[in-house]
């Protein structure tokens, strides 16, 4: 199902960003396969953020900021509601979270990215859940990426282990043997 | 081997709130084991918590601040960083190749963090522990085996993993940066 891009090198990425430390992880990820090569090959990045999330875009803007000799890719930011608070009921969540999907839904539609990057947080429920869902009308993309955090090095969290039951990313990338 | 070079001890708990991390390390025994081990500077950024109250200790001098924009200059400027156990402040550290300090905060319902900071322990590229055993991990503090580096990041590893997944045709014939 991953979309394969024949002769068309500019990919649209779609980068959700959880809660301080899933931010500066994935920023760190990011950084080196969008702002290299002139910033051409992904050169439309949109960041989304929970709307509860204050400090995620400063630090995003931040890690975009101009180098020299680096072209910027051109990048936005949406919001969509936090899925779930921590401490939150695992009942309630569920509702949150379907709120947050169909927003999610109206802004996959929207952007029509090729890939689609997530980190964790439980933010990137309801983006996993629309990008599927935008796979299903048939536009075949995007390319789910799913990495679970650095620090998980013995037990994924909640939402990785949700995101491989419900078979949400094309590709769930761990970072420690012991997973 | 990591060596500390300067007299600089920088402290940080990130965004989070860790005030027995802080009461500690402006402890009199803290304060004069850094003293033994060369240190003359402590920097204590105690984020959304408490603001230490700090006795005069005759050989080291204390300064502490809440927030700032970036803690770059100070992470860079350190020969010690004492860190609560969040990654990012974790890899910062580790990758200006600085001596490290984890203290793990047993408070903290989801403790997954204790997971990265023992594993990174057990590596040896760091020093790890709890609040209740700071003082003794700092007295053993010299006489513990020196760190091992740690490897310098390889984001290229991610980029063409995903340069490849896209089918990316401009990577075919170029290396990588």
């Amino acid at each position: 199902l991953a979309c394969r891009r024949q002769g068309m090198p500019k990919i649209r990425a779609l980068v959700v960003l959880g809660s301080g430390g899933h931010t500066s992880e994935m920023l760190r990820l990011i950084q080196q396969l969008v702002l290299r090569r002139g910033g051409e090959v992904y050169s439309e990045v949109c960041f989304v953020v929970a709307d509860t999330d204050s400090t995620s875009r400063k630090s995003a803007e931040r890690a975009m900021a101009s180098r020299t000799g680096v072209k910027l890719p051109c990048f936005q930011f949406v919001t969509i509601p936090r899925s779930r608070e921590v401490g939150q009921s695992y009942m309630s969540s569920v509702l949150t979270t379907i709120r947050a999907a169909v927003t999610a839904i109206r802004i996959v539609h929207s952007i029509a990215p090729d890939l689609l990057l997530c980190n964790g947080p439980g933010t990137c429920l309801p983006v996993c859940i629309a990008a599927i869902i935008q796979r299903c009308r048939g536009a075949g993309t995007p390319t789910i990426v799913y990495v679970e955090s650095v620090a998980r090095v013995h037990t994924l969290s909640l939402t990785g282990r949700i995101v491989m039951a419900l078979r949400l990313a094309d590709e769930f990338l761990v970072q420690w043997p012991q997973l | 081997e990591i060596m500390a070079a300067g007299d600089l001890v920088f402290v940080t708990v990130g965004t989070t709130r860790f005030d027995e991390l802080i009461e500690a390390v402006v402890h009199p025994r803290a304060l004069d084991a850094f003293s033994r081990a060369g240190f003359r500077r402590l920097r204590v950024q105690y984020g959304r918590g408490v603001q230490p109250m700090v006795e005069a200790s005759g050989h080291v001098s204390v300064e502490a601040f809440a927030f700032k924009q970036s803690l770059d200059a100070d992470m860079e400027e350190a020969a010690l960083v004492i860190s609560h156990a969040g990654s990012g402040s974790i890899l910062e550290a580790l990758e200006r190749g600085k001596r490290l300090i984890v203290v793990v905060n047993e408070r903290l319902m989801d403790n997954h963090q204790a997971e990265l900071a023992d594993e990174l322990n057990e590596r040896e590229h760091l020093l790890a522990c709890r609040v209740h055993s700071f003082h003794d991990t700092l007295d053993l503090m010299s006489d513990s085996p020196p760190l091992k580096p740690f490897p310098a990041p390889s984001p290229q590893i991610f980029t063409r993993y995903i340069d490849a997944l896209m089918g990316d045709p401009s990577d075919a014939s170029k290396s990588s940066s």
